[in-house]
């Protein structure tokens, strides 16, 4: 809301320093936004939270300046307007619980032109002041109004007498029943739109805007003014629906004093008077005192309050402050609670909390002392945080950079590359790039692999953790790691060569996982769609697949428009986090003992099978089967390839003998070359 | 018995002397079995008893001397050898050791680190909490009715009609309080999202929310901690400012401020848990009271980073995001 620092002293009765009033408003709560300097005065903006209806205005806003400055804000003149006669127009209120109270008044004989046909003038500081708030110009009539809602806070309205039909009701819609609003918008209501009608159409969505077609124009000659109180609730959300908000909706939506209609009109009339001029009708009421909002008693115990705020204020200091806000109080003498009662024109005040911050704001924040927390003990538990967090630093110590992308992706990417299942859209996004949850980490990797190497990127490492979203019956949220190893460097640096592989990576995913303290894992062929059939792996954690790593599929990369291939890994977080107990064994003082075997395997078998049969006829001693050389051709058989094998045995308890090792080494070459059909080497 | 001309001798074999081999040979010479010292000592046993003592005590003088020479001869000649072979593995330090890519962590994670670093220390746990949240947590729970106004300043997106993206990290509060029991303290930092999108607004963004409830808790308590943490945050004494402000769920509510180069720069939200917000949750807000804060990471990581443009926060440009 913006308004001039001089239309603020007006109403306080005295001149302020502009930078100390606006700290001021600040620290009370009315959040000075920016003061700009102007000729001869400051316009200043506050950025009212919407609890704070009442400083809609600038009486609201003197109003707090006043009782922070301990002032009383001096009475409005009396009117000298001569008022006359019933209105015409009567006026029915159908719904009381959203309009407690109507007042109106008819003015008729009016004409908006001089004598020369000029649109008459009104003075140029109501014409300044309007403009500072950003309320355009309309006509002399609506002009005022808003110059009085400005003012004190009341919205108002006028409606051409000429153009209603009859009496008025203030009623709910019936179902479906169509206004075109001033802005020419033409809505559909619903039945729980407050209207404005006469006998045969609605003239004004209520509190929000009036009708088109019952709008005052240039050529009016006679008006009904309108000063109503319309609950918050009955307002709230109207305006929204149909995309409109107007200084009238949000005032009502935050609570207008449902003490000010009255004197509104009566301010509005007066400035119509002297500015236009016309004949008046009395105003007339038509109210329900018990639809009236309430302004229930609050106890506010003192001590309390001290608790809470840490202060030690005084019953006396406490009851000066909540004066000057008009707040009333009552107790008896010795009395722990002082009974409140709010003024009409605040409707966030409804609890002692509520007090306790208004004395607050009236101390001062800054003025409220500090206290060191002294709170129970709380017992430490390692959360998913630090898990994520650790293995996030150990990721990033193997020289991926981690990135952040929005959990929102195209809904086409995740179509292209099969990503649907369970897919949550979003009903409202904000373009249609950013309108579905991803189920994978891999759109958002996409993404920063695309960009990446558009900039000229030929390697890059990256990773992501993050949740991944579905709904399949309902919706569910799993915490993923994933990255991508994009290597096509051509030139490495002087020491390395070759380019990242398969292996390269199950290096990386299975230092992973032991960092995790999972080392009991089995990896078999990948069932991932994402991934290359014959050159990727599922990894399982006790029979639960828990993520998949390798080569990208060669129709993904087709799909996202990319020519060179990469790696790709994702893994369930939760089922990285493991604690680990550890036992601490004391290595043997026996030697160890090496025997390095080749063999001669069928190329159709798998390296997994040999090592579990050398391991399975090993024996007790076994330390480690460690695989040194693989290699096809030579003097090999076709469609042969030789493993060679190093076995280490070591005893706990002995020294172990050759005879014992060599009758080991018979055992497994009988093994393999009966089950296997592989021969021990030379 | 002269020992003289084998004294010279010995000391000038020594000085010719200039590899160990050498000077393992000279030993031979002079101390091995047939060394010309173990001879004369071999021979000691001609000479008359009165003659003995003497000759002994001469050998055994010409044997230290050897030794002695020798030994330091010898720690010099492996001193120099060493120093000849460390020549021969001299290499080009100032060679690339790696010309690949380094990793670090995004930008926002380290921010959030060092939030929840301070407030670990204090012995808050960190929680977690859903993104897809239903009206009832986002809003309801955290006393904010529908159609209220306060609702418009959270543009929410929806994935139906009760259910939403998370707009603030502050649904969190009611679930750990359900989860845990009170006294509690605890910080959930996390996504959010916000229909907004400009040089400071980005549809998703991230939050810290911060929550203690116990008996007796103040709002100088809450001062007092906050104050504590941008002092840790920022690395020095900053002037730090409360003012009066609104959040539904606090009561009173108060924003930060610190003084920045061009002066006061809100940086969190905060306040006294809202008596309605522990009743929901089912404390009794008679025996306990608390404190809450948000902080928006991004603000943080922009001060903390002196960056301007949240939005390269997440293009995620290797070349902008590695330098954290």
């Amino acid at each position: 809301m913006k308004i001039l620092k001089s239309h603020l002293e007006e109403k306080i009765g005295k001149k302020k320093n502009i930078s100390k009033l606006a700290e001021q408003l600040t620290m009370l709560g009315l959040e000075v936004d920016s003061v700009d300097s102007l000729k001869k005065d400051y316009c200043i903006d506050i950025d009212l939270t919407p609890n704070r209806g009442d400083c809609f205005s600038v009486l609201g806003v003197a109003r707090e300046i006043a009782a922070d400055d301990c002032i009383k804000l001096k009475k409005e003149k009396p009117l000298k307007v001569n008022l006359s006669g019933k209105p015409i127009t009567n006026v029915i209120i159908k719904a009381y619980d959203a309009c407690p109270k109507y007042c109106y008044s008819e003015i008729s004989n009016l004409s908006l032109k001089d004598k020369n046909d000029n649109v008459k003038k009104l003075p140029e500081f109501i014409n300044y002041r309007l403009e500072i708030a950003g309320i355009n110009s309309i006509n002399p009539i609506v002009d005022i109004l808003n110059y009085v809602m400005l003012d004190i806070g009341q919205p108002m309205h006028a409606f051409d007498k000429n153009k209603i039909d009859g009496d008025i009701q203030v009623r709910f819609a019936k179902s479906n029943e169509k206004i075109i609003l001033l802005d020419k918008q033409k809505i559909n209501t619903s039945q729980d739109c407050l209207l404005i009608s006469d006998e045969k159409k609605p003239i004004a969505l209520a509190g929000v805007m009036g009708s088109y077609d019952s709008s005052v124009d240039l050529e009016t000659n006679s008006i009904i003014l309108e000063s109503a109180f319309f609950s918050p609730r009955s307002i709230r959300g109207k305006g929204r629906r149909f995309g409109i908000q107007t200084d009238a909706s949000q005032r009502y939506e935050r609570g207008v004093d449902f003490e000010l209609q009255r004197k509104a009109l009566l301010f509005a009339i007066s400035l119509i008077h002297e500015h236009i001029g016309g004949v008046y009708s009395d105003i007339k009421e038509i109210s329900s005192s018990k639809s009236l909002p309430t302004r229930k008693l609050i106890n506010l115990s003192i001590s309390t309050l001290n608790n809470k705020l840490g202060t030690s204020l005084s019953i006396t200091e406490v009851k000066k402050i909540l004066t000057f806000l008009e707040i009333s109080s009552s107790s008896g003498p010795g009395d722990p609670l002082v009974k409140l009662k709010p003024p009409s024109h605040r409707f966030d005040l409804e609890i002692e909390a509520d007090i306790i911050e208004e004395v607050a704001r009236l101390v001062g924040y800054d003025k409220l002392p500090l206290e060191k927390v002294k709170t129970s003990f709380q017992e430490f538990s390692k959360t998913d945080y630090q898990n994520t967090l650790d293995l996030k630093k150990f990721i990033a110590s193997q020289n991926f950079q981690e990135v952040i992308n929005y959990s929102f992706v195209d809904d086409r990417l995740q179509e292209k590359l099969g990503l649907t299942k369970g897919m949550i859209k979003i009903q409202n996004p904000i373009n249609e790039k950013l309108n579905s949850m991803r189920t994978s980490l891999l759109p958002g990797l996409l993404n920063n692999l695309t960009s990446n190497s558009k900039r000229g990127a030929s390697y890059l490492k990256i990773f992501e953790e993050g949740k991944v979203f579905s709904k399949i019956k309902k919706i569910s949220e799993l915490n993923r790691f994933a990255g991508i190893i994009y290597d096509q460097e051509k030139k490495k640096g002087w020491r390395e060569s070759g380019s990242y592989n398969f292996f390269s990576q199950k290096e990386f995913i299975l230092k992973l996982l032991n960092f995790s303290n999972l080392q009991k894992i089995t990896l078999k062929p990948s069932s991932s769609k994402l991934l290359h059939p014959k050159v990727s792996a599922d990894i399982f954690k006790a029979g639960k697949k828990i993520g998949s790593f390798g080569e990208i599929h060669p129709i993904i990369l087709k799909k996202a428009n990319l020519k060179k291939s990469f790696f790709y890994f994702e893994l369930d977080s939760l089922e990285l986090f493991n604690e680990k107990k550890v036992e601490l064994i004391e290595p043997s003082k026996y030697p160890q003992v090496q025997r390095d075997l080749a063999f001669t395997v069928p190329e159709h078998l798998i390296f997994k099978d040999i090592e579990s049969e050398i391991i399975k006829n090993s024996g007790n001693n076994l330390i480690n089967v460690k695989l040194f050389d693989l290699f096809k051709g030579g003097d090999l058989p076709k469609n042969h390839k030789s493993l060679a094998f190093r076995i280490t045995w070591q005893s706990k308890k002995e020294t172990l003998d050759d005879l014992y090792i060599e009758s080991i080494v018979k055992e497994i070459a009988k093994n393999l070359k009966d089950n296997f059909k592989v021969e021990l080497r030379g | 018995m002269d020992l003289q001309p084998l004294k010279k001798q010995l000391l000038q074999d020594l000085k010719n002397v200039s590899s160990a081999q050498g000077l393992q040979d000279l030993k031979v010479k002079y101390l091995g079995k047939k060394g010309e010292i173990t001879l004369l000592s071999k021979n000691l046993g001609k000479l008359s008893q009165k003659e003995r003592p003497k000759a002994g005590k001469s050998i055994n003088e010409l044997r230290a001397l050897f030794e002695t020479k020798s030994g330091s001869l010898l720690s010099k000649i492996e001193q120099s050898e060493i120093e000849e072979s460390l020549e021969k593995d001299s290499i080009d330090i100032s060679l690339p050791a790696n010309n690949l890519q380094n990793g670090s962590l995004h930008p926002i994670t380290k921010t959030i680190d060092k939030i929840c670093e301070f407030f670990s220390s204090r012995g808050y746990l960190i929680e977690d909490g859903p993104e897809i949240e239903s009206e009832y947590y986002n809003f309801d729970a955290l006393n904010i009715p529908k159609d209220h106004p306060a609702r418009d300043m959270h543009d929410t997106f929806y994935v139906d009609v009760e259910t939403l993206l998370r707009t603030h990290t502050s649904p969190v509060q009611i679930r750990a309080i359900n989860k845990r029991s009170v006294p509690l303290k605890i910080i959930c930092p996390g996504k959010v999202y916000r229909s907004d999108a400009d040089q400071t607004h980005t549809p998703m963004f991230h939050q810290v929310e911060g929550l203690l409830i116990d008996e007796k808790v103040n709002f100088g308590n809450l001062k007092q901690e906050l104050t504590d943490f941008l002092n840790f945050f920022f690395k020095k004494n900053l002037e730090v400012r409360f003012r009066p402000s609104y959040f539904p769920f606090t009561e009173p509510s108060a924003e930060v401020d610190i003084m920045d180069k061009k002066g006061w720069l809100e940086i969190m939200g905060c306040g006294m848990v809202h008596p309605n917000v522990l009743k929901e949750a089912g404390v009794d807000p008679n025996k306990y009271s608390g404190f809450a804060f948000g902080l928006g990471i991004e603000r943080m990581a922009k001060l903390d980073y002196e960056m301007d443009d949240m939005r390269l926060l997440f293009e995620n440009d290797v070349r902008f995001i590695s330098q954290s």
